[in-house]
């Protein structure tokens, strides 16, 4: 036998949640204990997307002039995957759209159990929205129709209002939300988990006030019981849980990025799918803007005789989320003829190993635009107040973003790698075992960050 | 009444999507450089805010988001009935007894 069992002969899996807890800190205790938090942060946030969904709708039709475009697809978009590296899910917390539910719940919440078919499902339905929503952003140009961008919000809205008005706490959130499933993936290598002293919890008496909630704060919003939890993935950090614990059991502590992968117990393949399927759309979003995606085009057509540019972008679109699933796929074949588990196991098991290079290529994507085209944000927002100004859009120039892109990539590399390295110690005994278990992995990571960095080297388009 | 519920929420999902849809198409044309668009011809001009059918869009999305904040809140009264009558129910056993 070369596997050894989860609960079993594991030496570090116990040290998870050990670390610096923050709530010892009596400032940083009385913030979370404080029935401002985290509404202090929901409502300048609901004002700010109610004025980029206003802009949207109604602003100027033009994505380079319009603020709501600016604030959404270059300020936003770009610093949301960074926050989940720092902080885990904590948008979620601060969402206009949680906030909204919450909102509807209160005023008309018929408070419905969560159905079974999304409970069973909601992951694989995230998957393909995320998919989809990706696919009609490219041909559909949302990101670059304020238009599109406007109506992709009033659909999210709508869908958060018959979720809000009928089923129980944020379902929305925890079971549909394209942005929830992403934060769900890249909260796990954040640096800040919220976890339950099960010592504490063995002598409770409160009848799960964490979960239930109590007259201090309501329940969990994403139905998680702190006692039981050994995920970031569906813990927001509002701090209703240590609002309503009595026995002040839980804890806040400061951990490694990308530790929590090293200890996945019960790998899910649709996490892993999820993980591959961001890698290719990644890889893709960064194709389609490259200088060179025109070119491609011309050769589709000339060798297809296909002019419909919307067919060959779905053609491709398949083929870059396909990619990298199957290349996972080949390397779990591989490695499941060198360990004891079959191929689907490897393959929910190492997909979480590829979390820290999608984070990274997705970061170091959105930073081109976030550094290039940050002054717009300037630009764009002054002009609500009528001013004119106009200008050059970088906030620094073409190379000192090239260089930190690849920094980016580098520690994403070495995150993939090193937890690689981590869950075959973890699992298995033998050094030979890990060794070749680890090969295909190793060779896979490496192709992605090699496919990235070839990417990076090219000229990209702008958003603005 | 869960079947109830699921048909009006994929009745109205699909009115707006439709609603939506239509308004998305009729602004296409707003691609940028370098998005692929329908006829690979990607004007990124600005047109002029008549163009955008927002009344209408905004009126599909008032429409449906009313008849599911009416729906939800039927639905509320009458669970609030139901708990009542059993409530009552319970304390006319509980006197008889």
């Amino acid at each position: 036998m070369n596997t050894i069992q989860d609960a079993g002969g594991v030496t570090d899996e116990s040290n998870e949640s050990k670390g610096l807890d923050l709530l010892k800190f009596p400032a940083v205790k009385a913030v979370m204990k404080s029935k401002y938090f985290p509404k202090v942060f929901q409502i300048p946030v609901a004002a700010v997307f109610g004025l980029i969904g206003y802009e949207l709708l109604a602003g100027p039709s033009s994505a380079h002039e319009n603020p709501g475009t600016a604030l959404m697809w270059v300020l936003w978009w770009p610093l949301i995957p960074i926050l989940f590296l720092f902080v885990g899910r904590f948008w979620c917390a601060i969402c206009p759209f949680a906030t909204l539910s919450d909102f509807v719940q209160k005023l008309v919440g018929v408070n419905r159990p969560v159905p079974a078919f999304l409970k069973k499902y909601g992951i694989w339905i995230i998957d393909a929205s995320f998919i989809a929503i990706t696919w009609a952003d490219h041909v559909f140009g949302i990101v670059s129709s304020p238009w599109g961008s406007g109506i992709l919000l009033l659909l999210i809205t709508f869908a958060v209002i018959v979720s809000g008005a009928f089923f129980q706490r944020r379902t929305f959130c925890r079971y549909l939300c394209f942005l929830g499933g992403l934060s769900g993936n890249y909260a796990r290598t954040g640096m800040i988990a919220l976890r339950a002293n099960t010592d504490i919890c063995q002598t409770c008496e409160a009848k799960a006030a964490c979960f239930n909630g109590t007259e201090k704060a309501p329940a969990c919003p994403l139905f998680m019981f702190p006692r039981t939890m050994d995920s970031n993935a569906n813990c927001t950090l509002c701090a209703n849980c240590i609002k309503n614990c009595p026995n002040d059991a839980i804890t806040l502590t400061l951990r490694p990025p990308t530790k929590e992968l090293w200890f996945i117990k019960t790998p899910k393949i649709e996490e892993s799918f999820l993980a591959m399927a961001i890698m290719g759309i990644v890889l893709i979003q960064n194709v389609t803007m490259l200088e060179i995606w025109e070119q491609i085009l011309t050769t589709v057509e000339k060798f297809t005789g296909i002019t419909n540019t919307a067919i060959i972008f779905t053609v491709v679109f398949a083929l870059g989320v396909t990619l990298p699933v199957s290349f996972l796929t080949l390397s779990a074949k591989i490695a499941a003829t060198k360990n004891d588990e079959n191929w689907i196991k490897n393959f929910a098991r190492f997909g979480y190993a590829l979390i820290p290079l999608d984070i990274a290529g997705h970061v170091a994507h959105n930073l081109f635009h976030l550094l290039a085209e940050g002054k717009s944000i300037y630009y764009s927002v002054a002009s609500i107040f009528g001013s004119n100004a106009i200008g050059p859009t970088a906030l620094v120039g073409n190379d000192t973003i090239r260089i930190l892109q690849f920094i980016i990539l580098a520690l994403g590399l070495w995150g993939s790698l090193y937890t690689v390295r981590r869950i075959t110690i973890r699992r298995y005994r033998a050094p030979n075992i890990r060794r070749a278990t680890s090969r295909p992995y190793v060779v896979l990571i490496g192709s992605l960050t090699a496919l990235n960095v070839g990417l990076f080297l090219l000229p990209m388009a702008h958003r603005m | 009444m869960k079947r109830k519920i699921t048909v009006s929420v994929a009745v109205l999902g699909i009115l707006l999507a439709l609603g939506l849809g239509f308004s998305v198409s009729a602004n296409k044309s707003e691609m940028a450089p370098n998005m692929p668009g329908m006829d690979h011809s990607t004007p990124n001009e600005n047109h002029a805010e008549g163009d955008r059918p927002l009344a209408a869009t905004l009126g599909v999305f008032g429409l449906a988001s009313s008849i599911v904040f009416s729906s939800a809140f039927f639905l509320k009264r009458k669970d609030i009935k139901i708990k009542e009558l059993k409530q009552r129910g319970r304390n006319e056993r509980a006197t008889t007894l």
